[in-house]
This record gives structure tokens, sequence and C-alpha cells, in this order.
């Protein structure tokens, strides 16, 4: 009896099972995790929580002008907890950094901008003044500072705390009146409550609107209250207004609250005739006193000879994002869709301050089966798999076949020299192909092999991978002498002896041997890099892993989905092999 | 007898029948077409284009424009994975292709090797070219600056001589989340910033959870904010807030050209005389201030993402996570992934800040097209150089803007490079410096432009590099760990001193670890200009100073293979005679590829041992060293030598045995028949399916310190600090932490073991079970006495294979670390360090040797292992070898009867 036939007992089956089972969690749970995460957009492999599922987290605004939802894509999601707004941007087009949008509602104007060369470079100025020097002008440019060295001692370095409040989602600068609760650390009685600086402009539903047309006010209602405000006409839409908090008298609240929050910001200023201006200081001398600042919003400026600047008049498209104009780009190399285009902000990645509350927020289960389309959309594909499949073929059969000769030899022929020759054989792997590579390139290089299957194929049906002829000989071994002999009286040589004996007998090498080539040539990158120079020699394991996912960290979801299709192939050799090595091999004693 | 008409044959016939099919529907490549014009057939040359995705679509712009415009050349992009390995490889053979791309600091070893052609009279016939590289004076004695950059000529000049045309380059700036920046309101980089803008931002954006600054000024009792003796503002912990950050200011890169920058713009550099690097190496003076800003930044204020260490891979998925404000400096190469991957933060870059001295180190590195010698049109050759460096090129490569175009014309204007509409913002920090001239502290000469990274950094002194990152590495890599250190130091040296005195005998201790730097940067060096090609030029040279080592090679195998079959002799019948035949028959297949394949790479590579030899060009230029290369590694002058000895060591005594009994005692559970059982045999196979790439980048995500799976466990269990397994060596279960990653992704693959003893136990006859159990054995007595002695055959196989794999692991190291070996050196494998040695500095002489080295320990295992198994090995067929050879005696004596 086999020791299969004995463990037949119910209890030692389920013992089994559950064994299998606890050990198969720490094998299985990385592969789920591969196969799920190759579902995943990127940016959901890696995640402060760990997750399994590919969830996709959207959020939509209403935009009442385009009378529709838009994703956005969130930029700042911690801030709600303080100021209760989020900024957002609407949301890219898979990573294309490209949304798409009605196509009417893209506004197209005439530009005029000045270029001049500074230095190099030529820069985008403001338009050019004229000069006391005939023939030149005065160009300004864009967004710079200018330093100044200064006197020690010159800047007055102030604190200023600044109090602001969040306001129907909006960080507002106010003074207030507080007196502590004793009782509540957590909460302050807020006697009054001012607006000193205005907010940025945002969206709110007009319905909580109140006061005249003239004298427009909002209602808080986190406060209870109704503050004065300054509607921009401008940007009207159904149901939604564009306001902005406007500077007013203290208002009266009288009511416990949050203690409002607090802001430190150290200010500089300088004396100057004009009077006092704010600046950065830049650099400090050993007192650590500045010694050169910049003074703030002023513009460098350059004398340049007039024809040298240039007007270019460009037509620059925008698009209105919950009221806020957004340079854009239309792409027309993007697909198009109907009734929209495709366009990309240009500058920086315009961001929109709303209130939190107004962002609809929705998370499910999207698995990204893009990730495959994009793995698998090398071209072309097909030509990759067939020759994949050639190459893996031929390197089958050359395994299974002469290393199994050979493996045969070494294992029941005697021979002189067989011992010394097996140790070379074996020594054949001690050296790191790291170093042998080369030379063997040489190789097929002189014999004229380079950008053909050869080199890949040929080395096998040679029996050069002493990893399998050491398998076969040691399985060999195992296989009682009596077979033989009796086939040898049959009147069988070494060859039909190793055809209809020794390979039978040892069919699970011939499977390993069999699954252990598929395994290896089907994901071989090194060998198509190096001989193969042709697009349309390539393997598709080199393909895929070479083209989409960089071979590495960068793009794990894609490296994901390609392993995961490249496994299939593999499993399912695997699967059938089994079938044919596990049936009825235990019969294979000698009979009689 | 006739067992074999089942699924094995149909297999091989059916294999066989489908790669007939398949032999008639590959795919050929195309014929070249007929010049359209001429009708002549069109020149092909030949180029190596990277593999990605990106870099075939812009190949493919490039190769169609300059095809149109040269109907007469059909350029051809091979396919080339990126890898200068293949280009190396290529021009080793003798077969490189007609236009090699290479980055400055690969120019040397291509140059130096005399593998390319001088440009000159090809560039002297081309008067626009000429004026464009030069400058020219008009008719009015106005003098027009050339349209190159003068700077991307530097690393592939040779005095007059000029071996490449620069296509592009790309210079080193900084990352910066523009997000994290808005959060925390503090000023983005700008054109002016400094070394004390970037501190006082770092510090500004490194908070807590809450969003509370960790470390915020110190101020004295009148509440003014103290100031150390450069009047930057000196900070203290926040009392209020978390130790530990949950947003970081700043990740220092820690690669070759990371410290490098810093370095330059503090006044300083590694070398005494940069540019011809012939004096020592210094860490010392305005380079150790450099690194001590780095240093105090970066570790004393915590500004840095601890438990990383700065590879590319961590620091990357660090700053994607979006809780890092700013990294670098980097290149361009990150810009690649950045525009792909950054998606749920806004980012932008910004110039270095300027040093204390007021420069900025804006260094820059070209990359450029140069001719081997070996090519076969370098008329047609040039002309694509010629093309692709020029306005219409570079017009091409504009739309891929993260190259800069070598030209003034292109770079310089917003129609082309710095197009206002794509990302990043600030493409101006990519050409920005070169309007600022700037005085170099070391000639006192004025220079324009970007200082350009010195001869210094080309290939040849990359482990100089590499030393002082690796030392550098140790003082960042503790981020958590050095503040500990910190910590404990002012215990230590203090009762209670204030931080300014700390800070101060902190940086003195400190020193001695830069005196180490300092020394392994040294070794390092001379090891470097002792392997350099142009060192001295005595001895013999090329194929002969192989030859005597091959030969004595190849007698002693010979020799002993003759002795062996010699001692045999005598033992020899009639019967064995017709055997021995048979036997070197049917081994026929193996000798003739083993003779033509095999051999002839493996006596190569023994005589190259002897020799230094860069592994480019040809062989005449190998040199004689006699066993030099051996004496070195022994003596223990390579300090890399040891410690990949000892990691590999520690890999395979851990591995193996793990390997070995594990995969056995798996094979044995599922050698039960039981319904599912096929099931899972697959499933504990399925890891060892993949390949070893694809494991490694999983497990780079499974084990990320902060984010992974493994640390999300271990923390659910009540761990309260898990390992840092990518970035500490610290030892966990007595293991360095990487070490044991990678002996899990060993284990994990055990299924491949597996199914080999599953083949080994389903081959023992059952008739053994039998009669055992008529014996009474119980299972147990069964496994011991019949399974276990009837499968030590597979188990002397696996232990053989299993030592002979383990002492070359590699792959996984390299995907995980890149070639840098790990924190610490922990997982630098004795095969990664010789791959460093041999294939990404040039010294392929030694790589041979150290090969050479570790083939005699394998071999000695073997040996060992092979001397010892007739203990404890059990063969069927030798039990019974008396016996058949009566057996054999009884044949020949019937068959003489028969006749």
């Amino acid at each position: 009896m086999a020791l299969e036939q004995t463990s037949a007992s119910r209890w030692n089956k389920l013992f089994l099972t559950l064994l299998l089972t606890v050990l198969a969690i720490p094998v299985v749970l990385p592969l789920v995790w591969l196969v799920l995460s190759s579902l995943k957009s990127q940016e959901h492999v890696l995640t402060d929580e760990p997750e399994w599922l590919p969830w996709v987290e959207t959020y939509t605004v209403h935009d009442a002008a385009l009378q529709r939802d838009v994703k956005v894509t969130v930029l700042d999601r911690s801030r709600a907890a303080t100021l209760g707004t989020w900024r957002i941007r609407p949301a890219y087009e898979e990573k294309l950094s490209l949304f798409y949008w009605p196509a009417d509602q893209v506004q197209t104007t005439e530009v005029t901008g000045y270029v001049a060369p500074i230095g190099a470079v030529k820069r985008t100025v403001t338009a050019p003044q004229p000069t006391d020097t005939p023939g030149t002008v005065r160009v300004g440019q864009l967004g710079t500072q200018r330093v100044v060295r200064v006197e020690p001692g010159s800047l007055r370095e102030t604190t200023t705390t600044v109090m602001t409040r969040s306001l129907a989602g909006q960080d507002v600068r106010v003074e207030t009146e507080e007196t502590p609760l004793p009782d509540r650390p957590d909460a302050v009685r807020l006697a009054t409550l001012k607006v000193v600086a205005p907010s940025a402009v945002f969206p709110i539903a007009t319905e909580r609107l109140r006061g005249t047309p003239d004298a427009p006010r909002l209602a808080v209602d986190e406060l209870g209250i109704d503050l004065p405000v300054h509607v921009d006409q401008t940007h009207a839409e159904a149901g939604v207004s564009y306001v902005q908090f406007t500077a007013g008298e203290p208002y009266k609240v009288d009511q416990v609250v949050a203690p409002t929050l607090k802001q430190v910001l150290a200010v500089y200023t300088m004396q100057t005739p004009a009077g006092e201006v704010q600046v950065k200081p830049t650099r400090r001398d050993a007192n650590g006193q500045p010694t050169e600042v910049a003074v703030l919003g002023e513009l460098k400026t350059w004398d340049v000879p007039e024809g040298d600047v240039t007007a270019v008049t460009h037509a620059q498209q925008q698009i209105t994002f919950l009221g806020q104009p957004l340079s854009v780009r239309v792409r027309d190399d993007a697909d198009p869709r109907p009734g929209e285009v495709a366009v990309q902000p240009t500058g920086a990645q315009p961001y929109v301050t709303v209130a939190a509350d107004r962002v609809t927020y929705d998370k499910r289960i999207v698995p990204q089966w893009i990730n495959y389309l994009k793995v698998f959309s090398v071209e072309p594909l097909h030509k990759y798999v067939l020759n994949t499949l050639f190459i893996t073929g031929l390197c089958i059969l050359g395994n299974v076949l002469s290393c199994g000769i050979v493996g045969y030899a070494f294992a029941r022929m005697q021979f002189r020299g067989k011992n010394a020759l097996f140790l070379i054989l074996l020594s054949t792997m001690m050296l790191p192909s790291t170093i042998t590579f080369l030379p063997t390139y040489i190789i097929y290089v002189k014999i004229g092999w380079l950008d053909t299957f050869y080199p890949l194929i040929v080395p096998t049906w040679l029996a050069t991978s002493a990893f399998f002829v050491f398998l076969y000989r040691q399985f060999f071994l195992t296989v009682p002498l009596d077979l033989e002999d009796a086939a040898r009286i049959d009147g069988c040589g070494p060859l039909k002896t190793f055809w209809y004996i020794m390979l039978p007998m040892a069919k699970p090498a011939v499977v390993t041997v069999t699954v252990f080539t598929f395994m290896g040539a089907w994901n071989d990158f090194m060998g198509p890099l190096l001989y193969l120079n042709t697009n349309e020699y390539q393997t598709l394991a080199y393909a895929l892993y070479s083209f989409k996912s960089s071979f590495g960290y960068k793009f794990p979801h894609y490296m994901m989905a390609a392993s995961t299709m490249m496994m299939i192939p593999t499993l399912i050799i695997f699967f059938l092999a089994q079938n044919a090595f596990m049936r009825g091999v235990v019969v294979t004693g000698v009979k009689g | 007898m006739n067992r074999f008409g089942d699924p094995t044959r149909w297999l091989l016939g059916g294999v066989l029948c489908a790669i007939a099919i398949l032999y008639f529907i590959l795919p050929r490549p195309p014929e070249p077409a007929p010049n359209p014009v001429t009708g002549e057939p069109k020149t092909i040359i030949h180029i190596i284009g990277g593999a990605m995705e990106r870099d075939r679509q812009m190949w493919k712009a490039l190769e169609e424009g300059f095809e149109a415009d040269n109907p007469d050349i059909d350029l051809r992009i091979l396919t080339g994975g990126g890898t200068q390995r293949k280009v190396d490889t290529m021009i080793a053979g003798g077969v490189a292709p007609d236009l090699i791309e290479m980055l400055s600091d690969a120019a040397y070893q291509y140059i130096d090797s005399g593998v390319l052609l001088d440009l000159t009279p090809m560039i002297q016939q081309d008067a626009q070219l000429v004026r464009d590289i030069e400058g020219w004076t008009d008719a009015n004695g106005v003098y027009h600056e050339p349209d190159y950059f003068e700077f991307t000529f530097e690393p592939y000049r040779r005095g007059k001589e000029l071996y490449a045309l620069p296509e592009w380059y790309v210079n080193f700036f900084m990352y910066y989340n523009k997000t994290l920046f808005d959060k925390y309101n503090v000023p983005y980089p700008d054109e002016d910033w400094d070394w004390q803008g970037l501190r006082d931002r770092a510090i500004a954006l490194t908070r807590d959870r809450q969003g509370r600054q960790v470390r915020i000024p110190l101020r004295d009792a009148d509440g003014r904010i103290v100031r150390d003796e450069r009047g930057w503002t000196v900070y203290v912990d926040n009392p209020e807030a978390d130790h530990v950050p949950y947003d970081y200011g700043f990740q220092f890169a820690q690669w070759q050209h990371g410290p490098e920058n810093f370095i330059r713009e503090n006044g300083g550099s590694f070398f005494a005389d940069v540019g011809k690097p012939t004096e020592h190496v210094s860490v010392s003076g305005a380079a150790y201030d450099a690194l001590w800003f780095l240093y105090e930044m970066s570790v004393v204020n915590r500004t840095q993402p601890n438990r990383f260490v700065a590879t590319k891979a961590t620091q990357d998925l660090a700053f994607k996570g979006g809780h890092l404000a700013m990294m670098g400096p980097y290149g361009v190469f990150v810009l690649l992934d950045a525009r792909d991957t950054y998606s749920t933060f806004d980012w932008d870059v910004a110039p270095l800040p300027k040093g204390p001295t007021g420069i900025r180190a804006a260094m820059a590195q070209p990359s450029g097209l140069g001719i081997p010698k070996q090519c076969k049109h370098p008329e047609a050759a040039f002309r694509f150089a010629k093309w692709y460096s020029g306005p219409r090129g570079g017009a091409i490569l504009s739309k891929w803007p993260v190259f800069v175009p070598p030209r003034r014309s292109l770079a310089l204007s917003e129609e082309h490079f710095l197009d206002p509409a794509t990302k990043p913002d600030s493409d101006w920090a990519m050409v920005h410096d070169v309007t600022y001239p700037w005085v170099d502290p070391r000639t006192g000469k004025q220079r324009i432009g970007y200082s350009f990274i010195p001869a210094a950094a080309s290939v040849r002194y990359w482990d100089v590099y590499e030393a002082i990152n690796k030392g550098l590495g140790e003082l960042f890599v503790y981020g958590s760990y050095t503040l500990k250190t910190f910590r404990e130091f002012r215990q230590e040296h203090h009762r209670d001193p204030n931080e300014m005195e700390a800070l101060a005998l902190h940086k003195e201790a400190l020193k001695d670890a830069a005196k180490d730097i300092e020394a392994d940067a040294e070794r390092a060096y001379r090891w470097a200009e002792a392997q350099s090609g142009t060192a001295n030029s005595g001895g013999m040279r090329g194929i002969w100073a192989m030859l005597l080592p091959v030969l004595v090679a190849l007698v002693t195998v010979v020799a002993f293979t003759v002795w062996r079959a010699a001692r045999d002799r005598s033992q020899i019948g009639p019967l064995e005679k017709a055997q021995e035949r048979w036997g070197w028959l049917l081994i026929s297949p193996w000798l003739v590829g083993f003779t033509l394949l095999t051999a002839g790479p493996i006596l190569f590579s023994i005589g190259l041992s002897f020799t230094k030899w860069q592994a480019l060009g040809d062989l005449s230029q190998a040199q004689f060293v006699g066993v030099e290369n051996y004496a070195r590694a022994l003596r223990g002058d390579d300090p890399q030598f040891y410690k990949s000895l000892r990691a590999t060591l520690q890999y395979t005594m851990l591995a193996v045995p793990l390997q070995v009994v594990g995969g056995l005692a798996l094979a044995l559970l599922m050698n039960q028949k039981m319904r599912g059982i096929n099931f899972w045999r697959t499933l504990y196979f399925v890891p060892s399916i993949l390949p070893i790439v694809a494991v490694t980048v999983l497990y780079l995500y499974l084990f990320d310190s902060n984010r992974g799976w493994v640390n999300h466990v271990l923390r659910l269990l009540g761990v309260a600090n898990p390992p840092a397994w990518l970035s500490s060596p610290d030892p966990v279960l007595g293991v360095p932490a990487p070490m044991l990653m990678f002996i899990c992704m060993s284990l994990w693959a055990i299924g491949g073991t597996m199914i080999i003893y599953l083949g080994s136990l389903q081959g023992i006859p059952t008739q053994l079970y039998e009669a055992a159990e008529v014996d009474g054995a119980g299972r147990i007595r069964q496994l011991v006495h019949v399974t276990l002695p009837m499968i030590t055959p597979v188990l002397f196989f696996m232990l053989i294979m299993g030592i002979i794999g383990s002492f070359q692991v590699f792959t996984n190291a390299y995907v995980m670390f890149d070639s840098g070996g790990g924190p610490g050196d922990s997982t630098l494998f004795y095969v990664l360090h010789l791959f460093n040695e041999a294939v990404n500095r040039y010294r392929f002489g030694y790589g041979a040797a150290l090969a050479w080295i570790l083939f005699g320990m394998i071999l000695l295992l073997t040996v060992l292992i092979f001397k010892s198994s007739p203990m404890w090995v059990y063969y069927e067929g030798q039990r019974e070898k008396a016996k058949a050879k009566d057996t054999a005696k009884a044949l020949a004596a019937a068959d003489g009867r028969a006749r």
C-alpha cells in the first residue's frame, strides 16, 4: 500500500485540509493582492491604509452654469477638517493631464503678449514703456522681485496674530470678541465678529443670500447670522451665486462656539520715503540681521532695444469652472468625444476653493480593466505571441530529449571518464553567467546567429542545461536495474531502452523539465534583449515587461497586470502536466 | 512496457506539430524599401532606442522626421530595453550600432577605449555647423555666440578631437509638492532661494498629523529667535507636537550626483583637483561643511522621511504618496515618470538653492551621439547625429519637454522647449542658469552657464562616489536612529548642554565618520586609477596575455579526465567496451554543445581573469596583470569583497536548508490522495511561476515600511515599531531585515522545489510500502525507512542545486536596491558585487577573477557533498550494481552462446 492510501482516514483529511489552508494564507494573500492590485489605478496600489479592492473614489461638484455634475479631483483634503473648504480642479482623464469639456463652453479670446530677450532667454514680459534713451523701451519681467541691500537695523520684524474663522466653508480673516468658558475648554462665548479682510470669491447657493440686491448678505448657517457680501454679477448661474465676504461693521453674535483659529504671521517691514512697505529678507549677515531684502510686488525692469520686443498675439482659450476662469489649451490630438473637446490646463494646475459640503463623494469598486488593455496594446502583439510560442516549444522539445538522453548516459552507461565529465558538466553551472554572457555573445556573433532565434533554441538541443541533465540523472538512478535488463533480454538497444523504459519511468522528471523549461523560455527577458535586435523578432515577455512596465516599481499596476496574464499559460501547462504525471504512477513496480 | 502511449507522448507530438505550423507563419522583418528618388537601396543605419512606450513614441517621431528629410537613409531603431548593457555587449561583440547614445559620464569609457570615431573631419566640412559650435564674427566685426551651449561638448572633447554631437542635456533640480506648500502656507522656492531658504522651508513643512510644526525656532528669554553663527535660526523640538512627523520637508537624494551639487555650491569638491583628478579625495573643509548642512537639516531636524533609505525606489514612493514636500537634486529621469504618476497633488520643479558662496552648482549632464569605428556608414550616421542635434530634430525632441535641446535657439524659446503649456511650470529652472555668469571657485575663472559635472564623475570613478554615498548613507539612512544617537550623544557628553553646544559637539563627532568615508573613497580612488586603461602600459597585451592561463586550465582539465579514465581502464571488459561506445554516443549532444558553446566562454573567462580589460572594443586592449586580480580580492583590498561574501554565505546558510527541508515537507503533505489535492498543488506552485522581477516588485510594495501590508499586519498584531525592511540593516530575528525579506521571498517561491520532490515521491515503487506494512511499520517508520532513503537522490540534487543557485543570487537584490547592495550593504550579494565590477564599472578582468573565486568555492562545496554522498544517498539502481554486473556477464555469456 502506498502512503497515499494509508492516509484515507477522514480526520486525517480534515486535519490536512486545515493545515494546508493555514499554510496557504501567507502564500496566497500576496498573490491575491497582486491580482487585485493589477486592477487598481496607480495611486491606489500603495495607500496609507493598505487596501485589497480596487476602490475608486469619485468627487463630483454640480456646476450650475454647465447644468451638470463635474468630476473633480480634491487636491487638499485635509483642509476640510480645519477650514471646511476643499481645493478642487476638474478631474483629469486617465492621467493624461487633460479633461473633457463641452465644446460650446470653451471661449476663445485674442491675447496680446510681449516677448523680449532678457539675457539669453526670451521671456514673456509686461508691456514695453518708453524710456529717455531713444530707440529703447523698458520692459518688466513678470513675476519677479527686486532685491535691495539694506542697513542692518532698518528692518522691523513684527508678528501679527490673525484670527480666521471658517464661515460658509471659507477661511475668513476676522476680529472677534470672545470670552473663555471655564467649564468648556473647547468653546468660547463669541460676543461680536467682524470681517476685516475680503475673502476670495466662492460659489454659494443663491437661496442662502439675504438682504436687498444692493446690500446682499449671506446667511452663515454655522453661526446663524447674516454677513455683508459682495455678489460677483459676471458669473451668473442658475441657483448659484459667486460671492465674497466684505469687510464690515462688527456683528453681534453672542453664542457659544468653538474657539477661533489663530495664525501667527511674521511680517518684515521697512521704512521707505513712500512709507512703510512689506519686505522679505533674503540674506542675513553674521549677526542674523537681514542685509538684503526683496521688496515684494516690484518688477525687475530692463531697457532693451525697441525692435527686440515682439508683440505676440495668440488665441487664448478658457473655460469657466464654478465661476472661475481657467486658461486651457484645446488638444486636437486626443480622442474626440461627441459635443466635447479635450482641454489641457496651461500653466499651474488650476484649482478652485469650494465649501466641502458642495462636493459629492462616492466610493465604489471599479476594476481598472484598462490596465490590461494598456499592457496588451503593444504592437504587434500577435507576432510576439507567435515568436514566443515557437521558441518555447522548441526549447521544451530540446531540453526534454537532449538532457534526457545525456542524463541517461550519465546515470546508466559505464564509460571511462564519466565521473570527471559529469563534474565538468556540473561545474558549468558554477560560473556566474554575468561573466560568460559576453564571450558567448561573441561566439554567436561570429557564427552569424545574431538577431535569429538560434541562440535561444540551439543550446537546449545540445543539453547545455546542467540542471536538467542532473535532474534526469537523479531520477534515472532510482529506476530499478531489473527493468533495463529485461528490456535488454527482449533485444532493446540503449536508445530503445531510453525511449520505452527510462522516459516513461521518469515521467515526473519529464514533466518537471517541461514545466521548468516552459517557465524559463516564456518569461525569458535577458536572452531576447541581447540576441534579438529586430522588433518583429521580439518575444512577449520582453515586450510586456520592457514596453509598459519599465521592468520596475514605477508602474506597479501595469507590471502586475502583465505578470497576471503571463502567469496563466504556465498555470494551464502545470495543471495539465500535473494530471499527466500523477495519474497511475504508483503502479510502476516490477512485475513477475 | 508500452505505457508511454499517454499524455506525455501526446504532449511532445503536439508541440512538434505546433512548431511546424508556427514555422510557416512566423513574422519576418520588412525588406528595406528603395530610395523613392533614385531607386537605389537605402543605406541602413542602426541605433538602439529605449523600449519604454514613451521612448518608442519619441523614437518613432524622430525616425519619421529624419527619413522624410533624408530619403536615401533607412534609420532602424533596435529594441534595447534602454540598457547600456546591450550597447556595451554589442560593442564588445564587434557589432556596435551605427550610433551610440551616451550620457556624459559613460562617454569617458567609450572615448578612452578607442571605440569612437573622431567627428572633427566631418564637422569641418559643414561651415554652418562649425559656426554653430564655435561662434562666428560677421563682416561688421560683431561676434555671434555659438548656437550650441558650449558645455554640452565638454565631455566629448579630447584636445582638438570631438567624439560626439550633443543630442540633449539634463540638469539637476528640486521637485516640490505645491499642494503641501499651499497647505502650510509656505512660499514656493523661487529663483533666489538659498540654503537657508531650503532649510527653513524644509523645517516649516515637517509637520505632525495635526499639522503642528515638529521643530520650532529656539527663543531666548526675551522671546527673540536664537540664531547660530551663520545667522540661521536654531530649531528645537516643539513640545506640543508629536515626535514623529507625518509630512516631511525634504529628502536629500542619495545618489551619485546628489552630494556633489551641494559640495560644489559650497566651493568644495571631492577631488582636490577636479577635471584631472590626480590628487586625493577630500571630504573635509568645504565638502564637510556641505555635508554637515545636509545632515543637520535632514537628520537633526528630522525633515527627511523616517526609515527611508533614499534609494530611488523608496524615495520616489514617498514623494508619490504626497507626504514629502521637496526632494532632490534629481535630474530629468524622475520627471519622465512624474508627469504620468503624480496625480494626487500639484507639483513643480525649482532650481537648486544657491550655496553660501552665492553660486548655484546647476550641474548638467549632456548626452551625445557618437559614431563607433565599427560603423559601416559613418557618413550616413553623422547625418543623423547632425540632424538630431540640429533644429529639426530638436523641434521634435522639444515635444518631450524633459530633455533640453543643446541649442540656444531651441532651449531658450517658448515656441520649443519652454512651451508654457506643459508641465513642469517652472521649466525655466532647466535653462535658467545659462544666463548667469559665475566664478568657478576652483579655478577663479568666470564661466557662463552650467558647471558641467567634471571628469571625476565618470564611470571610472563610480565607486569613489559610491564609497562616499555609502558613507553618507550610513549617516543619513538612520533617519530616526541618528536622532536617537543625537539624544544619546547629548546625554553622554553634557548633562544638560544647550542646543547649540550639543550641535557643535555633534558636528565634531561626525568628523570621524567623515574621515572614514574619506579613507574608503581614497581606497576606491586608487583602485579606480589602477584599473583604468591608461594607468600603465607595460606588460603583455591582447590575446597572448590570456593564452597561458587558458592553456594551463585546458591541460589541467584534459589531464584530469584522462587520468580518471585511465584509472578505470583496469575494469574494462568486452561488454563494457560496447557500453562505452554507447555512453560516448549518448552524451555526444552535450559534448558538442559544451565544446562549441560553453567551453570557449569558460576558458576565455579564465584567461581574462589574469588581465585587466574594459570589455569594450577588442581584446587587444586586455593587459596581463598576473594574479593581481585574485590577490586584490583575497588580500582584502576590496572591502566589498568580504562584505559581499558574508552576505552571500548568510543567505545560503539560511535559504538553502529552509528550501530543501521546507520543500520536502510541503511535498510530503501534497503527496496525498485527497479530493482537490491538484488545486492545493497548483496553489502552492503559483508563486514560483512569477518572474523574479515581478516577485521583487511585489515585495517592494508589500514590505514598504509605512504603507505595506507586512508592517500593517505587524502593527495589528501589536508590534509598535515594525522593522524598516527596505531601509535599515538592523537585525530582525538575528538577520538583517532586508536579508530576511529575501529569504521570505525564496521561501514563498518554494513551489518549484516542491514539484521536483513530488515527482520523486511519485516514483517510489508501491511494493516497498506494502512490504513495510507487512513488517508492521507505522507511518513514521515508513517515512524514515522507506520514503526518505528512496528520495535521497533528489534530496542530494536539491542540496547541490540550492547551493549553486543561492551562491549566485542576484536578480532580486538588483531589482530591489539597484546596484547599491541595500542598506548598509546588508544584501550586497557576491554576484551583485561582481556585476558592479565587471559590467557597471568596466573591470571585466577583475570580475572574471571574482567569478573564478566563486567557482572555486562552489566547486569545493559540491565536491565535498559528492564525496559524502555514498554515506547518505541511496541509489536503487546502484544497490544492484554488483548484481547487475553478474547479470551482464550472464547476458554476455548468453550472447556468446547464441552466436
